[in-house]
């Protein structure tokens, strides 16, 4: 189950520096301009932030095949979840032009109006 | 020193099923809190301008120094578990009173946090300073809808730092009490394992909330 003793205390050592790496850069890569890479960046980051702490911390790396199995299970199963709700969503035509008696109501159209003020 | 319980074939085979369960109840947890993270999908695509309004009035000083710290505590529990699987009683000991340790000044940070998110007059409700965020009266909405996620989603996650400092606690005392040895640290393992997850949890909700706000 475990590598020898020395190398695993030392890989945590190594794993916990990465970490403080990638917590380094997200911050840094905050202040940098990127429009929509900016969102992606941070979650990238923390995506592999999370994959080194589940394989070394959590000893997914040298676990049962079975353990394993339930770990990828329950990431799957969150993303069906995630996925189908937000397909949903997609599909509710929020965005698109009322028609019909829904066009002719005073509805008001997003409160979100913060952005074209500023 | 015989602590195989009788229906299990041998020490490996229990402690698979222990790990095994833990990981099948961390599965649930994520979807517990994948519909948080779901709801502020949805709002902030339909919002994005409210959302990095409301992250700008979090300090991304201490959501920093709060990932930190958490990420610290998973060495010294991973650490722990090591130590306390070789045998080195009191070396665990110490080092899981120093995840304790940071755990609470963890919480310690948040709660400084809302204190200052409070007097600010952003929580959610009928104090909540809507005027600070637009003269249109129902325009700071979306604003607030955001410090209900946030208040949601770093509340669920406190719930859970404490109930893993209660964990680290109980399994801290149990291993003063020298129950645990080379042929048994479960426990101390399942502990980390529970205390790794809340860390994985903080680590998404960071750039979630703390980096929404662009450079603004």
């Amino acid at each position: 189950m475990m590598a020898g003793k020395e190398s695993s205390t030392r890989a945590y050592w190594i794993v916990f520096g990465i970490l403080m790496l990638l917590l380094a850069a997200t911050a840094v890569g905050d202040r940098i301009e990127m429009g929509s890479g900016n969102l992606i960046f941070a979650i990238g980051v923390a995506a592999t932030k999370a994959v080194l702490i589940a394989l070394f911390f959590m000893h997914l790396r040298d676990a049962f095949p079975v353990v394993r199995l339930v770990a990828a299970a329950s990431l799957l199963w969150m993303a069906i979840a995630l996925a189908l709700t937000m397909a949903d969503y997609a599909a509710r035509g929020w965005h698109e032009p009322r028609q019909g008696w829904l066009a002719e109501e005073q509805i008001p159209e997003t409160y979100d109006s913060l952005g074209e003020r500023r | 020193m015989n602590k195989l319980a009788m229906q299990f074939d041998d020490a490996v085979q229990q402690r698979l099923s222990a790990t095994l369960g833990m990981w099948v109840f961390l599965g649930t947890e994520l979807l517990f809190f994948g519909g948080l993270i779901g709801g502020y999908i949805v709002y902030r695509y339909e919002y994005p301008d409210a959302f990095a309004a409301g992250s700008r009035h979090l300090s991304m000083v201490s959501g920093t120094a709060m990932t930190a710290i958490l990420l610290l505590s998973s060495l010294t529990i991973a650490l722990a578990g090591h130590a306390s699987a070789s045998g080195r009683r009191f070396k665990s000991i110490w080092l899981l009173a120093a995840t304790i340790g940071l755990g609470a000044a963890f919480l310690g940070l948040k709660f400084h946090e809302y204190w200052t998110v409070y007097h600010e007059h952003l929580f959610p409700g009928s104090g909540f300073a809507l005027s600070q965020f637009s003269s249109m009266h129902l325009d700071g909405r979306p604003v607030e809808l955001f410090f209900c996620l946030y208040f949601f989603m770093t509340g669920l996650h406190a719930a859970h730092v404490i109930i893993g400092l209660a964990l680290v606690a109980i399994i801290t005392m149990v291993a003063a009490r020298g129950r645990f040895d080379p042929t048994y640290s479960t426990p101390v393992e399942l502990a980390g394992l529970y205390w790794h997850f809340v860390d994985v949890i903080w680590v998404f909700l960071y750039p979630l909330l703390y980096l929404a706000g662009g450079q603004g």
